[in-house]
């Protein structure tokens, strides 16, 4: 059921790029001069040992850390220095390392917090529930319903209270809000963790179907096995620097890259 | 094995660490251990064992349990099943602090040592669990002798140290306790290379002193080599587990690197 | 030069009191995180203590009771030691369950601690001022500087004990075990407990040392001003408070600091600014609000602490006894139930309340019944502020006073009293006002919603708490304008069409027709994107933002929305009461509300009115009750023990079931919906 592999040769023009991205904290530089670029219709991932950096980059893409050098393009324009909720309106969605649901609100309603941006009904018009108010409105719903189908929950889950879901369906919920909003990019971070062979696969597969919607995926990961299987590309981290980058089989036997993982011997 | 390097300077204590003389039996047996964070089990059904004098390792890839099975040890987490003994005794129940009085100490991964106060306070908390406050300063001397740079450092508030020297006073401020195991949770973590050697050369020396070491170690390599036990997790579960000199470290890579094993 | 002189001793002695309260503060705050909002009341508690030690007899509860008649500085010493075992009490019993609860629980909770504390006080001790002993210390003859500024022996042993207590204390967390114990929590809890430091006796010390600090405070308060009173911890409580914010909360050192800067700018303010005593109080919390604005750190704070509370607003429910577990249980299903058919259960709401309106035959049930509307009105105003977006507002009551103020001094000042217009020709003002005021109040969150925008947690509630003592003392200052404290009177009950609906009935009904119209209004907004926006912000603002939602904007339409809610309301209020003061507006106020839709439920639409009812009901039923009758105050020290309970058992409220859809009535996936996702494919696998 999987999307057949994009050709990676082909030369598509990145939906993200990242020139010489500096982060400090105080002054500790915790990412320093990365160059790294998602193409276009690819799953990217994005590794290191701990430590590395990795979350810091996403964070720097996404608004939440401020770089202090650097340019970020997306879709062509510059996004460095804008706000979280500006870059988010760009079309660029995330999800996070700890699932960050809203509590308290059904899935429905987390998912449609996800196509905020896509209200835009007046006060007045809402408390009169003019026809315009609730067409938006019933549009979202219907929309947020096939994004459930999508993501392999059903709408049946629509009326639960998203946190009281197991895991691996927040983690669902949680990539349904994010597609809500359109993206152009998805980021994922660590959309694994914490889940059993079976439930990885089932989210790999769901990621690889998020591709064929046309949405690009940036992946932070340590799973090497759904690496490998997943990504198109693949730039590793060390010491918030680029150690590789380059077609997945060849970087995991890069030398240096298992050295990064495993430790040198002295 | 070769010996470690950089042992020559190093001043014995006068007073060495002694326990009372066990049985074969463990001196810490986990059984059955469980963590759960929320609706997710971060650890599953871990059971290892920690013989007096050695230094038993715990490897494996990120997110794999392996700072949570620590945190349990040390009764900073809550168990969802299973037991932890200690020294013959069942310390499941026992809150952090009195573990800590029982002998275990904890060098917590990225060391968090107290950045706001100075080298020696962070000493000095490391021996608030000991009875004989008096030997808390003989301590300090034994450790500044292990750890030099310590001993230039003693009034520099903690948060000025660079990340080795950060690292050398979470385990000289872990030894003050004057601990019969002593918990590392990554101590290499982000160092610089010749810094690496110096903290896997002073595991080496605390165990040749008497204590014991519980090691959760990115750098397999190295844990491999240095460790008389080796246990690999993933996702949460003990996967492997050998003798350091046996264990194969082709298995252990494909653990981490994902290749069909 | 000599009066000058004159003002910078008095601001000494005022600082030294003001610095020792803020060490209560800032200690417990720099190990727990906890903004405890009690310690005004430990430090009164304090007073009242010593001050009955001292003393041959003392009526306690009404009855006589003799008292050991010590010295003052013995009667001091056994004070100060009993705050500081009843602080290490309230810690036990109340906040320690909730230290991994979400910050506003605690918060809450040390508000309704200091309400139980307050009342009990007033039980115990009477309404009336205890006047301090006469002690020898006391009638020396003030010692004279420089020929013309007299500082009282009491002055001087004020700042003595002062400056020793906070040396002391400096040195004690600077040298010792504890103390360095205390430093090492204050940094790291996880990494503290490792070290073998057994943090929660830690955390007991801190209260015991900060509760025994206030209650000094409280003791050299009241023998400089001569009495003890069960709310006389109240403005000096915040004072500190401010004091502690202004040197940086955590920092023992910026405690002293604030306190001195803050005694010297009130007692210099007072001195030369004209009218400067009236508006002595003002000047605190005006330094206060900007202070916060330009540095929300303080002076000598780390920037950290103005962090976000993540997670829910209040938590999830704590275990609870079994057969509290099944009353709520079958609450529970019943109000699921009702939530589900939220239309048809509000029309059922208005029509069983419109037929007590008619069917209760007493006046003086139809003016309680009103009262609850009021309240619950106002609630549910609070209640998108607080429960909807998840931003702590303690100074909403001004909201409320401008819209009674907007419509009585249009009505009485302007026009009867500036142009002698008869009130009865102008009844149309009053529907005008209702809007005008709620779009005035509005206006005025909105100004003083931008600067908070940037704060969050136990920050925003004090900055909004600074706004809204400011709004109700240039209330009680303005003469001109609102009459001070005398207040408006004769404002005109509301008349319709040459019909005046001054009746209970009348009124009673009028509040029922605003009543629906707020909540409705208030319902279509939650119910839409507004809403959603609003709860994912109190959910998680960080990930709010990264959906896309501007946080900052719509933490603006919130306090609008609140604002608007407020002055709507407050209008309706003077045409009901028919006469304002400044009293009406108070902070005790505001306190009463939040707590009633803490009891209700927090973001739900019937909570603020289950709460109002509760609550109000439960005013007059009580009043029957002889002990209550001759020690009214008991059921305000109820309130705060249930409220405590709640926070301990059921954060989330008595109709936390009733939770509101967010979603635009009628636009939901009905059944149909739900069969018809049933049978979808599942693409995604």
């Amino acid at each position: 059921m999987s999307a057949a592999p994009p050709n990676p040769a082909a030369p598509t023009p990145a939906i993200l790029a990242a020139e010489g991205l500096t982060v400090r904290f105080g002054g500790l530089e915790a990412i320093g001069g990365l160059d790294f670029a998602v193409a276009r219709g690819a799953i990217h991932g994005l590794i290191g040992p701990n430590g590395a950096g990795k979350t810091t980059v996403l964070n720097a893409l996404t608004g939440f850390v401020r770089p202090a050098a650097g340019r970020l393009s997306f879709d062509g324009a510059e996004i460095g220095g804008l706000g979280v909720a500006a870059i988010a309106r760009r079309g660029l969605a995330r999800t996070f390392q700890n699932i960050r649901l809203f509590g308290a609100m059904t899935v429905l309603e987390s998912v449609l917090v996800g196509g905020h941006r896509g209200f835009g009904a007046s006060p007045l018009a809402l408390v009169l529930h003019t026809a315009g108010a609730r067409a938006a409105e019933r549009a979202a719903i219907a929309r947020a319903g096939e994004l459930l189908d999508f993501v392999g929950l059903g709408r049946e889950v629509a009326g639960r209270v998203a946190t009281t879901l197991s895991y691996g369906h927040q983690r669902r919920v949680e990539i349904a809000r994010a597609l809500m909003s359109e993206p152009k990019l998805l980021l994922l971070d660590e959309p694994l963790a914490g889940m059993n062979a079976v439930e990885k696969a089932e989210i790999a597969d769901l990621v690889r179907a998020v591709r064929a919607r046309g949405v690009s995926v940036l992946l932070i990961e340590h799973d090497m096995q759904i690496v490998r299987a997943l990504c198109d590309r693949l730039t590793v981290l060390e010491y918030g620097k680029r150690l590789a980058d380059g077609d997945p089989e060849a970087v995991l036997a890069d030398p240096a890259v298992q050295a990064a993982y495993l430790g040198r011997a002295r | 094995m070769s010996g470690p390097a950089g042992i020559g300077h190093i001043v014995h204590p006068t007073a060495p660490t002694s326990h009372p003389a066990l049985p074969v039996e463990p001196l810490l047996e986990v059984r059955g251990l469980s963590v759960s964070y929320g609706r997710i089990r971060a650890v599953e059904g871990v059971d290892l064992a920690v013989e007096p004098g050695r230094i038993v390792s715990l490897v494996g890839s990120n997110g794999a349990g392996k700072s949570t099975t620590l945190m349990a040890i040390s009764g900073i987490l809550p168990l969802a099943a299973g037991t932890v003994r200690f020294a013959g005794e069942d310390i499941t129940r026992l809150a952090p602090e009195a573990r800590v009085g029982r002998g275990i100490a904890h060098v917590p991964e990225r060391r968090r040592v107290f950045a706001g106060m100075s080298v020696r306070e962070n000493l000095v908390l490391g021996g608030y669990s000991r009875g004989d406050r008096a030997e808390i300063e003989r301590d300090i001397d034994t450790l500044t002798a292990l750890f030099p740079i310590l001993g230039k450092r003693l009034g520099q508030a903690a948060g000025t140290l660079s990340g080795g020297e950060q690292q050398m006073l979470a385990i000289a401020r872990g030894l003050m306790s004057r601990p019969s195991l002593l918990i590392m949770d990554e101590p290499t973590m982000g160092l610089a290379p010749q810094v690496i050697d110096l903290i896997l050369d002073t595991v080496l020396e605390i165990r040749a002193r008497g204590t014991t070491v519980l090691l959760v170690e990115q750098n397999a390599v190295e844990a491999m080599r240095l460790s008389d036990h080796v246990y690999v997790m993933r996702l949460g579960r003990i996967v492997h587990q050998d003798s350091g000199s046996n264990i194969d470290p082709d298995r252990v890579k494909a653990f981490y690197m994902g290749a069909e094993a | 030069m000599d009066y000058f002189g004159q003002l910078l001793a008095n601001g000494l002695v005022l600082g030294a009191v003001y610095a020792l309260a803020a060490v209560a503060f800032t200690l417990v705050y720099g190990v727990v995180r906890l903004v405890n909002f009690a310690f005004g009341e430990l430090f009164m508690v304090g007073a009242f203590l010593t001050t009955s030690l001292m003393l041959p007899e003392v009526r306690l509860v009404g009855h006589v009771v003799p008292m050991p008649g010590f010295s003052f500085p013995v009667a001091a010493l056994v004070a100060v030691l009993l705050t500081a075992a009843l602080g290490v009490a309230v810690d036990r019993i109340a906040y320690r369950p909730l230290r991994r609860a979400p910050r506003l629980a605690p918060l809450i909770t040390s508000i309704a601690v200091s309400v139980v504390l307050q009342s009990l006080a007033q039980t115990v001790w009477g309404a009336e001022e205890l006047r301090f002993p006469e002690f020898e210390l006391a009638t020396y003859p003030p010692v004279v500087l420089f020929d013309s500024i007299y500082l009282s022996v009491m002055d001087l042993v004020v700042m003595a004990s002062a400056l020793c207590a906070m040396t002391g204390l400096t040195l004690f967390v600077a040298r010792s075990s504890l103390g360095r114990a205390m430093r090492a929590s204050a940094e790291d809890q996880t990494a503290a407990l490792l070290v073998g430091v057994p943090v929660d006796r830690v955390v007991a010390a801190a209260f015991a040392i900060g509760s025994g600090f206030a209650a000094l405070a409280g003791v050299l308060y009241a023998q400089t001003y001569g009495f003890a009173h069960s709310s006389m911890g109240f403005l000096p409580g915040l004072k500190a408070l401010t004091a502690a914010v202004l040197g940086g909360i955590g920092s023992i050192p910026g405690a002293a600091l604030g306190g001195v800067v803050l005694g010297l700018v009130e007692a210099l303010g007072a001195g030369y600014l004209p009218n400067g005593t009236a508006w002595k109080d003002a000047i605190s919390f005006v330094l206060l609000v900007l202070l916060l604005y330009v540095r929300p750190q303080g002076l000598l704070g780390r920037p950290e602490l103005n962090a976000a509370g993540r997670g829910s607003l209040l938590g999830g429910a704590a275990e609870m006894g079994g057969w509290l577990r099944g009353v709520f249980a079958g609450l529970d299903r019943l109000l699921a139930g009702s939530s589900a058919r939220g239309g048809a259960v509000a029309l059922g709401a208005v029509a069983l309340a419109a037929a007590a309106g008619l069917l209760v035959p007493s006046d003086y049930w139809l003016r309680i019944l009103t009262t609850v509307l009021i309240y619950g009105m106002l609630a549910s105003g609070l209640n998108v502020i607080v429960g909807f977006a998840g931003l702590l507002d303690l100074g909403f009551v001004a909201f409320w006073a401008v819209g009674s103020y907007l419509t009585s001094i249009l009505f009485v000042l302007v026009l009867k009293d500036g142009f002698g217009v008869a009130l009865q020709e102008t009844w149309w003002l009053f529907y005008l006002n209702l809007p005008l005021g709620g779009l005035l109040a509005a206006a005025l969150a909105v100004l003083l919603g931008t600067p908070t925008l940037r704060l969050r947690g136990d920050y925003l509630a004090i900055m909004t708490l600074g706004f809204g003592e400011i709004v109700r003392i240039v209330a009680i200052n303005w003469v001109g304008l609102t009459n001070g404290p005398m207040g408006i009177r004769g404002i005109p009950a509301p008349v319709l069409f040459g019909v005046p609906l001054g009746t209970p009935r009348a009124q009673f009904f009028l509040a029922l027709t605003l009543a629906a119209a707020v909540v409705f209004i208030v319902a279509r907004l939650v119910r839409s994107y507004v809403g959603r926006a609003w709860v994912a912000i109190r959910e998680d603002e960080e990930a709010a933002e990264a959906m896309g939602v501007p946080t900052a904007r719509y933490k603006l339409y919130a306090y609008a929305m609140s604002g608007f809610v407020g002055g709507f309301v407050g209008v309706f209020y003077a045409h009901y009461q028919q006469y304002i003061s400044p009293l009406n507006f108070s902070l005790f106020e505001n306190i009463i509300l939040l707590m009633l839709i803490v009891l209700g439920g927090l973001g739900t639409f019937i909570g603020p009115f289950v709460g109002a009812v509760i609550w109000i009901v439960f005013l007059q039923v009580a009043i029957d009750i002889p002990f209550v009758q001759a020690y009214p105050e008991t059921r305000f020290a109820l309130l705060g023990v249930i409220l405590i309970a709640l926070m301990l058992f059921r954060p989330q409220g008595l109709a936390a079931s009733a939770r509101v859809p967010l979603v635009m009535a009628g636009a939901g996936p009905g059944k149909a919906g739900r069969a018809e996702g049933a049978v979808a494919g599942r693409a995604g696998t």
